[in-house]
């Protein structure tokens, strides 16, 4: 297979992800949120996530 | 016992421990006593007992260890086959050839096809093989044309990585945007789902990462491990865990966004096979010599058959056949002129760029360049047996050969897999349960590290890369190295010991000194003594031509020539007897020579050979010749002194002659009056006095010399060396080449130590940082990329080294 072919192949692919996204999850695909807040809110909710899983 | 030697190309290598593996396991066979695989050109060399084993045991064991054995491909076009029954023939005659493993004959389509190792044998060989059968073989396709298997497997690589590429990139921007300083970089939701990352990097983990559970699997198989061992479990462990942190998330409720390691995965997969395929591009240039040298090669050749001039492949042409060489062309084969004369450009032989001119009788080499005139040549050997074929051979083997070095570094990276497996998993359980008690992502970040920055694959590559890139640019340069250690070792070489005759020297007698006395005139006499000497078939007669017609001097014709063997020669000269030899013949000749006679033995002293002339029965004067020093000695013995060798002579003379030589070039010591039995013996005693020794000779009548030095160089030019004979050949008949070869042995060695500080350093540096948890598994992926590129673009600075001439 050409490289551009391989090229062709994971351009694509990339596409079905983003497109099953879409239409499992109904958001949009390109939306952000602010990532300041949300990375914050991440942290929490991981460090809160590594106690139960260290009781586990 | 009879010992045999065989060579093989091996397809499925990852990593120097691979090579290791291969080696071990033919070294068991019984049978075998020496086995080397060289990673970097995917071969191997087995010397055996072929009354024990074959090469079919060779093939199995190597398949057993989970590789496999290359074979080349040829189909050829049959004519003169009538029946089945000559099908049947030419496939038994081919398939029990040496090197054939399969010969399969399609009688309808009148054709074969040959599975064959080129190791053993060559096209050329099957050819001459058949036609003795009474059968014509005719390559379908050359070389040329065929596509090669490193070229399809590059392109394959290429196309993985760029696919890996593709899908790492949503990945590795969901990691850049969580660095502070790229706290700005808009980042999509939908990149920071679980299941999107899973989506992404699961191809890149088990389609593109699947060379490495292959090769991982191969090798734990065999109870080894190699890079794909740490590679596969590196990633994996990130992969599971991130899988795992995704489903807990999932089974959580979907509350935030975890912080997952499915793009450490992809990105150091990615990097991995970005790293092999600059290497695998990289290595190809280090072969490049060779390339380069069959390149040279004529593809085709104008025969003269049965009175016929036609133009067949290279391959067809057989010993025997008159071949004519138009201006400009290269010749294809090895031959000798019968007709014609001309300027050959031998530089891509011997290193030489000003051309040589050839006539009739003397030999041509294959791929030089006729410049001007028309020669027809007889063809002497073709095939494998051409100079150009030999000189590929010596390269092709000294690329495959190991430095000790290697021998060295392949017992470390033996070991150093399953050590970096034990310290990742001690570095996993201090942090796991003493550093950070019960913190599994604090205790994996190290351990993946760990594992992906320790690779031994730069490591493997360090020594064969040089060595490869250094024999070639040797070659390149007319220095031909029989093996890997003789490039190591030549750097270290204290004392060069350079033969006369032929090495310091010519080797072949010119006219030196021309005295006559007054009442004859210099130019009138030497016409004369050229008109004797053109009838005599003797050396120092050729030379006294030669000398005569250089200076511009007409010769004049002669009559009733006479060699009187031991004495000289008698002629006439428009009627006057000219009498041109010893003392002894003068007096003979009631000659009266005055005290000419010490003035000869003056000549004689200082090593020439010195002959009386009387014309008419009275002395006219005397001429000598004598070998003479090579134009370029002086100026190389100097540069062995710059590089701090001390050069001694070694020779036949007696002592007053060879100092005057020696003093006349340079050499610090003179050692005399030794015959070519005791030359060793002389070799030896300086090797006693704690002394690294190289010996210089023209590598046939110096056999023993070479054998005893530590390291023997046979110096000549084209076909006259005897290439077998030492550890070196200088093709280019001048000493520079030996001052080159000392050069690019110590400037070889030095770069393999540059290239195993590259790969230990980063192996090694980079294992207590990882430990301590300050290094991303990403950034070891590209650090562990970098060090095989590195390396071998190291290595490729090898082939554009100047030498200091």
């Amino acid at each position: 297979m050409k490289v551009k072919h391989w090229a062709l192949v994971g351009v694509l692919y990339v596409a079905v992800v983003i497109g099953s996204y879409t239409a499992i999850t109904g958001d949009n695909p390109l939306e952000s949120n602010d990532m300041h807040e949300d990375h914050g809110s991440s942290e929490e909710v991981y460090e809160s996530h590594e106690v139960s899983s260290a009781y586990t | 016992m009879e010992q045999k030697e065989a060579s093989l190309q091996i397809a499925g290598m990852t990593c120097a421990a691979c090579a290791t593996k291969i080696e071990k396991g033919l070294a068991k066979i019984d049978g075998v006593s020496e086995a080397n695989v060289n990673f970097a050109m995917e071969k191997t060399n087995v010397v055996y007992d072929p009354d024990q084993t074959d090469l079919q045991d060779f093939e199995a064991k190597i398949d057993k260890l989970g590789y496999q054995v290359i074979h080349e491909n040829q189909t050829f076009d049959i004519s003169g086959m009538t029946c089945a029954a000559c099908a049947t023939k030419i496939e038994k005659k081919l398939s029990k050839m040496e090197g054939v493993s399969s010969a399969t004959v399609n009688f309808a389509m009148e054709n074969v096809s040959v599975e064959y190792d080129e190791g053993q044998v060559t096209v050329g060989d099957m050819m001459e093989g058949i036609r003795k059968l009474g059968y014509t073989l005719k390559p379908q396709k050359s070389r040329d044309e065929t596509v090669s298997r490193k070229d399809n497997e590059i392109r394959k690589q290429t196309g993985k990585f760029v696919f890996s590429a593709i899908l790492t990139l949503p990945l590795l921007w969901t990691m850049v945007a969580h660095f502070e300083f790229m706290s700005f970089l808009y980042l999509p939701d939908m990149l920071m789902n679980p299941w999107v990352q899973l989506a992404l990097a699961a191809p890149v983990q088990f389609f593109v990462g699947a060379q490495f559970y292959s090769g991982s699997y191969k090798a734990l198989k065999n109870k080894s491990a190699n890079m794909d061992v740490l590679i596969a479990l590196g990633t994996t462990a990130a992969f599971l865990y991130s899988v795992f942190l995704g489903w807990e998330w999932y089974a959580t409720g979907q509350q935030g966004m975890p912080e997952l390691y499915f793009e450490t995965a992809a990105v150091i997969i990615t990097l991995v096979v970005l790293g092999k395929l600059f290497e695998v591009r990289a290595k190809g240039r280090t072969s490049k010599a060779i390339e380069k040298l069959l390149g040279m090669q004529a593809k085709t050749a104008r025969i003269i058959r049965n009175g016929e001039e036609m133009e067949v492949a290279i391959e067809e042409v057989l010993v025997g056949d008159t071949v004519m060489v138009r201006p400009g062309e290269k010749v294809p084969v090895d031959g000798k002129i019968y007709e014609g004369q001309s300027a050959m450009d031998e530089s891509m032989i011997t290193g030489e760029s000003i051309p040589i001119d050839k006539k009739q009788g003397d030999e041509v080499i294959g791929a030089t360049i006729n410049k001007n005139g028309l020669l027809k040549i007889e063809a002497t050997k073709v095939g494998k047996d051409t100079a150009l074929s030999q000189i590929v051979k010596v390269v092709e083997e000294a690329q495959g050969s190991k430095a000790n070095v290697q021998r060295m570094v392949d017992k470390v990276s033996g070991i150093f897999v399953p050590v970096v497996v034990l310290i990742a998993i001690t570095t996993f359980l201090v942090w796991y349960f003493v550093i950070n008690p019960g913190d599994l992502r604090s205790a994996l970040v190290p351990l993946i590290t760990i594992l992906v920055i320790a690779c031994p694959c730069a490591l493997g590559l360090a020594t064969p890369t040089s060595i490869m890139a250094g024999t070639g640019r040797s070659a390149e340069n007319g220095v031909l190295f029989k093996g890997g250690e003789h490039l190591e070792n030549t750097r270290g070489i204290q004392t060069i010991i350079l033969d006369k005759t032929g090495t310091v020297t010519k080797g072949e007698p010119a006219l030196t000194n021309v005295k006559v006395v007054p009442d004859f005139n210099e130019e009138s006499v030497l016409a004369i003594v050229g008109a004797v000497e053109k009838n005599s078939e003797h050396p120092l007669a050729e030379a006294m031509v030669k000398g005569i017609e250089e200076k511009g001097i007409p010769l004049r014709e002669s009559e009733d020539f006479e060699a009187l063997p031991g004495y000289g020669v008698r002629a006439f000269v428009d009627g006057d007897e000219i009498i041109i030899g010893t003392r002894k013949l003068m007096q003979t000749s009631s000659v009266p020579i005055g005290s000419s006679g010490e003035e000869m033995s003056g000549l004689e002293k200082e090593g020439k050979t010195a002959m009386l002339i009387a014309i008419d029965g009275k002395y006219a004067g005397m001429i000598a010749v004598a070998d003479t020093v090579k134009e370029t000695s002086k100026a190389a013995i100097q540069r062995m002194h710059d590089l701090g060798l001390e050069v001694a002579m070694l020779t036949g003379d007696n002592q007053q002659t060879a100092e005057a030589i020696g003093n006349q070039v340079g050499i610090d010591r003179v050692i005399a009056e030794v015959v070519p039995e005791q030359k060793a013996e002389e070799i030896k005693k300086i090797q006693d006095q704690g002394k690294k020794v190289a010996m210089v000779g023209d590598g046939i009548n110096d056999a023993p010399a070479l054998a005893v030095a530590d390291i023997g160089m046979a110096i000549g030019t084209g076909t006259d060396v005897a290439i077998e004979s030492a550890d070196i050949t200088l093709m280019r008949g001048d000493l520079h080449s030996v001052a080159d070869s000392v050069q690019l042995s110590t400037k070889t060695f030095r770069n393999i130590k540059q290239n195993l500080f590259f790969a230990f350093f980063y192996n090694t540096a980079s294992i207590p940082v990882a430990a301590a948890g300050l290094l991303a598994p990403w950034v070891a992926g590209a650090a562990m990329a970098f060090s095989s590129v590195s390396v071998v673009l190291n290595a490729l600075r090898l082939q554009r080294l100047k030498l200091s001439r």
